[in-house]
């Protein structure tokens, strides 16, 4: 299956991000996060997709860290990996920081 | 909805006008953003932030002007094309600042930053909420 190239010059957060600016795989992600383990077939009839699309909206959440993937028989089982928000939340917990710190200097004037 | 963003508030004794000038004004931003920054208030304008706080100096430009009540601008680090993001400040007149001298007044001070590479319709506190586990995030 192929897949767009992941573009270089993207931040982490902007990775995490464009994995899920897409509402059919933010939806995936989702229903992932409560449904682990899950199937692309499984998956495809909740968001109204082809098992086809499904499975490339899941691959797509694994390749930017949000999904991980197991065997079982003949079947490809999906989880979420919460883990890969981490960027998202690191970044908004440093500009909050950041800000806080800035506004310090202003009300300093 | 909002997209992923950041907002961080402050409530501030002076009255807008004044936290304007200290927020726009060459000595004023200079002083808040570091030594050698600049900002063009003007749509289109140049801003040039040393940004001491984080210690990464920022290039960047003004988006919207709305003298003493809103101003927003995009940002990213110096010599990077990418790490993009969007800043909007408002100024919210008329906060009651405790004391009863029957002049109230002071501002709120608003700061919003989102990545402006994409806009996607969801917060940032939903996705700790979410990392926490289990929660969608809407």
């Amino acid at each position: 299956m192929s897949r767009p190239p992941k573009p270089a010059n993207q931040t982490p957060v902007d990775q995490v991000l464009a994995a899920l600016v897409d509402p059919t795989r933010r939806q995936a992600f989702e229903l992932l996060v409560d449904n682990s383990p899950a199937t692309a077939t499984g998956l495809s009839a909740v968001l109204g997709v082809s098992r086809q699309a499904a499975s490339k909206h899941l691959l797509q959440l694994v390749d930017s860290g949000l999904a991980s993937t197991e065997r079982s028989g003949r079947e490809t089982l999906y989880r979420a990996d919460t883990s890969g928000l981490e960027p998202l939340v690191t970044w908004a917990d440093q500009t909050a920081q950041l800000w806080s710190r800035r506004l310090d200097r202003l009300s300093e004037m | 909805m909002e997209n992923a963003s950041v907002t961080t508030r402050r409530r501030l004794p002076q009255e807008p006008e004044e936290v304007w000038e200290h927020l726009t004004s060459p000595k004023g931003f200079e002083h808040w953003m570091g030594p050698g920054s600049t900002i063009d208030v003007q749509p289109g304008g140049r801003l040039t932030a040393a940004d001491v706080e984080s210690g990464d100096p920022k290039t960047g430009r003004v988006l919207e002007v709305d003298p003493g009540e809103r101003l927003r601008w995009a940002w990213r680090p110096l010599g990077s094309p990418d790490g993009v993001s969007e800043v909007e400040i408002e100024l919210i007149p008329g906060i009651d600042d405790g004391v009863e001298d029957g002049q109230g007044g002071g501002t709120e001070i608003v700061v919003t930053e989102r990545p402006s590479t994409f806009a996607v319709p969801w917060s940032a506190q939903g996705a700790q909420a979410c990392a926490a586990g289990g929660m969608a995030f809407r």
